[in-house]
Order: C-alpha cells, then sequence, then structure tokens
C-alpha cells in the first residue's frame, strides 16, 4: 500500500527512523504514482526568490565606515606612538572606507560537498535539524551532468509575467503525463543497454554510440554534439586513445576513424564480419575483435591488417 | 502514548507554541499522536521516544496545531510564510497556473481537517508540497485511465519479417532486463526511476536519496554496467542464443525500444494490475 503524504514528506526530509525510511524506499523502487509523486516533491522544492537589495546613492549606510574611519583616525591621532610613517603605508588600526567592516570572512553558502557531508554525516534525527538550519538551496551543478532537455524547453516556454518574481536559475520542468515522456522513458530503457560511452583521456571529451548515430561531447557530457559518420551500419564498440582520435567499429566489418575529433573515414576492413569491439593506442594501432572472438590488428591507420593483437607482436 | 509532563513542557517551549497561546494539553496531543503514527505496533522505550518528538519539526507542529484549533495570529502567519510555498510549487508543477486551482483546493482543505495529518516529521513546507505533488499525480493518473485509446493502435500495418525479428529482439530484451532489474537492490532501483524513469537531474535525485551528485553519477555507471552484464548472461543462458546474436539483439533494442518502457518495468503495480493503472 502506498504511504500517505505526511509519510512521503518525512522520507523526503529524513524525518523517518532508518528501517521505516528503508521500508519507503523498497516501495518508491516499485510504484509509480509514488516515484511520480517524490520526483514532483524535488521538482517543486523552489527557493523563494531573494528581494533584491535596495541600494541608494542616499543610503546612509555606506556613510557608516566612513564615519568609523574617521572616528578611529581621530582617536588615533590622540594616542598615536611616537614613529615615523612611511607615506602611503596603511595606517595601522584605521579603518579604510569602502572595505569590509567585519573581520571574520563572510560565510559563503555551503559548497556541494560540505552540504554532501552534512547530509551523508548526519544520523536520521540529526539530518531532520540539518535540513530545518539549511536553506534547501540545490547543490552547484557540476560540469558532468548533463542538463535535461526538457528542463531547458520549459524554462524558454515559461509565460514572462511581471508581476512575479524573478525566477530561480534553473525552473524544475512541469509534470510531464504526456507521450513525449512516455518516448522518453521508453528511449531510458534501452540506454540502460546501450554500449557505454568511449571515454578519451580527456575526462571532459567522450563519445558515445546512439545505433548507427554517434556524439560527442567536449564539457563532460553536459551537451552532446550529432557527428555525421557517412555510414548507416549499426555500431558496436568504440576506443578514444586521445581527445580528438576515436576508432569505431559496427557490423559488416565497419571500421570508423576520426583523427580530428569531428570528421570520419570509413577504414577499409578485409572481412564482412560484425566487429564487436575495438582497442586503440593511437591514430595508427588499433586492434578490433570480431564476433567471433578473432582479433586483427592495423600499425597504418588500417592501411593493412594483420591477425592477432596489439601486444602480439 | 503518555507522555511525561516535564518532556511536553520542555518540547511545548522548545516549540515556542506560547507564542500562539496554544493550550499546553492540545500541543501534548499532538505530539502523541505524532509518536503513535512513528511507533504504530510496537512498544518503544522512553528514551526512544523522547529523541524521537525531540527531531521533530516542533515549531512546524505547533503551528499546525495552532491553526487547527483555529488560532487567528496562527493563520496570519501560515498565510505569510506557507501560502507563497504552496504557490510557488504550484507553479513549478505547471507554469501556466493550471496547478493552482489544486493548490486553491488544497487551502481550503487546510481550513476542514487536513491539519490533522500532519505530524511534524517534516516540515510543514514539505508536506504542504507533498500532499500537492500527491494530489497533482493522482489527478493525471485518474485522467489516464479516462483517455480513449489513440486511434492509430488500430490501424498499425501488418509487421514484415524484419519487423518480426527485431519484435522478439525487443521481447528478449525487456524479459531479460525484467529479470535484471528484479535483482537490483531498492536503492539502486529507486536510483534508476529518479533518473531514467521520472528524468530527474544528477542533483534532484542525489537530493530524494541524499547523496552527493557525483555518488549518484558513479551509482548509476555502476548499475548500468551490472544491468547489462545481466542482460547479456540472460540472453546467453536463459534464452540460449549465441554471443554474436545476443549482440545484434541488444543493438537493435537500441536502435528501435519498441515497446520497452523502463517506468512500466519499475512498476510492480502496472505489471500486477496493467489495465488498472495505465
Amino acid at each position: 500500500m502506498c504511504p500517505d503524504a505526511e509519510t512521503l514528506a518525512a522520507w523526503y526530509d529524513a524525518g523517518l527512523a532508518a528501517d521505516e525510511r528503508a521500508q519507503i524506499d523498497a516501495h518508491l523502487s516499485t510504484c509509480d504514482r509514488c516515484q511520480a509523486t517524490v520526483a514532483m516533491l524535488v521538482r517543486t522544492d523552489v527557493p523563494a526568490p531573494t528581494p533584491a537589495r535596495a541600494t541608494s546613492w542616499l543610503s546612509w549606510r555606506w556613510l557608516a565606515p566612513i564615519a568609523a574611519g574617521i572616528a578611529a583616525v581621530a582617536v588615533w591621532a590622540v594616542v598615536r606612538p611616537q614613529s615615523v610613517r612611511v607615506p602611503g603605508a596603511p595606517v595601522p588600526g584605521a579603518i579604510v572606507p569602502g572595505a569590509p567592516m567585519t573581520a571574520a570572512p563572510v560565510p559563503s553558502a555551503p559548497t556541494a560537498g560540505a552540504a554532501a557531508t552534512l547530509r551523508e554525516a548526519a544520523p536520521v534525527r540529526g539530518a531532520a535539524e540539518a535540513r530545518k538550519a539549511a536553506p534547501a538551496t540545490p547543490p552547484p551543478a557540476e560540469a558532468n551532468e548533463a542538463k535535461r532537455a526538457d528542463e531547458q524547453v520549459a524554462a524558454a516556454a515559461s509565460p514572462a509575467a511581471p508581476a512575479q518574481p524573478a525566477a530561480p536559475a534553473s525552473p524544475p520542468a512541469p509534470f510531464a503525463a504526456s507521450r513525449n515522456a512516455g518516448a522518453r522513458a521508453l528511449q531510458s530503457a534501452a540506454d540502460l543497454v546501450a554500449a557505454p560511452d568511449i571515454s578519451s583521456p580527456d575526462p571532459s571529451v567522450r563519445w558515445r554510440i546512439r545505433g548507427t548515430a554517434v556524439e560527442r561531447t567536449t564539457d563532460a557530457g553536459a551537451t552532446w554534439s550529432a557527428q555525421a559518420t557517412g555510414s548507416a551500419v549499426p555500431l558496436a564498440a568504440g576506443a578514444a586513445p586521445s581527445a580528438d582520435v576515436c576508432w569505431l567499429v559496427g557490423r559488416n566489418g565497419t571500421v570508423l576513424r576520426s583523427v580530428d575529433g569531428r570528421t570520419w573515414q570509413v577504414i577499409a576492413f578485409p572481412e564482412r564480419v560484425d566487429l564487436v569491439g575495438v582497442d586503440a593506442a593511437s591514430a595508427t594501432a588499433a586492434t578490433v575483435t570480431a564476433a567471433d572472438a578473432r582479433r586483427f590488428t592495423t600499425d597504418d591507420g588500417g592501411a593493412t591488417w594483420r591477425p592477432g593483437g596489439l601486444q602480439e607482436n | 502514548m503518555t507522555l511525561p509532563q516535564r518532556l511536553v513542557d520542555r518540547l511545548y517551549a522548545d516549540a515556542d507554541a506560547a507564542r500562539w497561546s496554544l493550550p499546553a494539553d492540545l500541543f501534548r496531543d499532538a505530539l502523541a499522536a505524532s509518536a503513535d503514527k512513528a511507533f504504530a505496533g510496537r512498544s518503544p522505550a522512553a528514551p526512544d521516544v523522547e529523541r524521537f518528538l525531540r527531531g521533530l519539526h516542533l515549531q512546524d507542529l505547533a503551528l499546525a496545531c495552532a491553526c487547527r484549533h483555529g488560532v487567528d495570529a496562527a493563520w496570519e502567519q501560515l498565510m505569510r510564510e506557507h501560502r507563497p510555498v504552496l504557490y510557488r510549487a504550484a507553479d513549478a508543477i505547471d507554469p501556466t497556473g493550471r496547478a493552482r486551482e489544486l493548490a486553491d483546493a488544497l487551502w481550503a482543505d487546510l481550513f476542514g481537517s487536513l491539519f490533522r495529518y500532519f505530524h511534524g516529521r517534516s516540515s510543514l513546507a514539505t508536506w504542504l508540497r507533498a500532499v500537492l505533488a500527491q494530489r497533482h499525480v493522482d489527478a493525471i493518473r485518474a485522467a489516464k485511465r479516462l483517455e480513449p485509446l489513440p486511434e492509430e493502435e488500430s490501424f498499425a500495418p501488418a509487421a514484415t519479417p524484419a519487423d518480426a525479428n527485431d519484435m522478439k529482439c525487443q521481447q528478449l530484451v525487456g524479459r531479460a532486463l525484467d529479470a535484471a532489474l528484479a535483482q537490483l537492490d531498492a536503492r539502486d532501483r529507486l536510483r534508476l526511476a529518479c533518473y531514467h524513469a521520472r528524468q530527474l537531474t544528477l542533483a534532484e535525485t542525489g537530493r530524494l536519496l541524499r547523496e552527493h551528485e557525483a555518488t549518484v553519477s558513479r551509482h548509476l555507471a555502476r548499475t548500468r554496467r551490472t544491468l547489462r552484464t545481466a542482460v547479456e548472461r540472460w540472453m546467453r543462458e536463459d534464452a540460449g542464443l549465441p554471443a554474436d546474436e545476443v549482440q545484434r539483439c541488444l543493438q537493435a533494442a537500441v536502435d528501435d525500444p519498441g515497446p520497452l518502457d523502463l517506468a512500466a518495468m519499475l512498476d510492480d503495480a502496472s505489471r500486477k494490475n496493467p489495465v488498472v493503472d495505465r
């Protein structure tokens, strides 16, 4: 049976005991209705807009440091030690107008790491206090997170209303029960069994195969660009020995290579066998594996191939 | 549940319940109701009860209790602090304003007896958003059940032999994925559901699961590898396919997932009652 909204809210705010939380985790992992509810719960966790600070040239506030500085200099002038002051050197103890008044550093917003440590280290009950103490600000976006396309669409589609307060930086997407959401769920199932991303030595550069198509990212997966390979054959695997070099293999002896990260060349292969794997050391040296486990190696960028692996010769 | 008076007095002070001139016995009843729900069917030790009660959102509980018993000042505070939360949530659900009707209805229900369901285990803001979210989800699910079937389904062209092979691959991959998903532990399934089926970002998934988004990313990658290995093994051992056919089938499913629906796979109810819930 589905938990009520109060229990889901308690789960969200870490207000459940460990055993009850585990029970809710187990239920959530198999319940579409409750998954949709908690997904909406996190998407509606929108912080209140911070009102713009009114800064007026005529505000008295900015005079306070100057007034204090004048007073401090006046006091210093009365009690100053008998020493020669170097012109231009800062007056010890004087307050410079415009400088921060507080001696302690201004507390910054909690970093993702600090917030995460706070959440992960606190026990169940203490975590409730942590949520009460800290505002629910989302952790800063990591460079390797792909922003959901629907969030960008929602942000672009949101109507501008002059009476509304300033929108948050990344407005959550409206709950989509449309067919579009269904199509994404279908693609998600396929994505689970799709070949993993092809990493290069540069952590921000990867490729990925999507059936017959190839995409590349140069910002660690935040955005992906489709690349034209000139081939309509399903691809199976790839290897990227550098950020600009990538080898791809697929059905019927298909071998593709890019040496500039953008354009692709078809590399001739002696047999029309399905190729399922590739290891590459450089733009010229690579070993491919066929579906029947045979291996073929090239040292000249695919001009010639010989049986065996890179290390066997 | 009977609570020691000294504990109630301390919690009353912590909750600043005197601000609303809330009678102490009403606040005690609210505390007892919260403990009864949390420890239902059990006989907890006194220190456990005290620890639980101290972990409640006491000020929110006092505010809700005061509103429930008609304290005007409490209602004014609720309007000032929480009504904007509710409408921000409604606008986040639907920027065109359609969710505001639900928010209005929820607000009206607060004047009734809805507050008796709030027990302070979460903040009042989270509880309001959870009620709104659940009502919105239920409204959408109810509307889906009433939708007529799309017409194009009755005019689907007959499958070609190539389609038949792909359909067979989709079925095999679907069964393999089903079996693999059933082997995952609850947290891995939930993380997968949040990210892949619900399309939450890594950050949102991390907030739900109380994990750093880098941790979420690492676990998702591990789970995907586990699933792929399990799917390949199922197709080799249970379906008896040779290695190259396994790869071909997987690629066919990637090219065209067909009816594969991850959300449905992760929803036990839809598999047990396919007509009722979908």
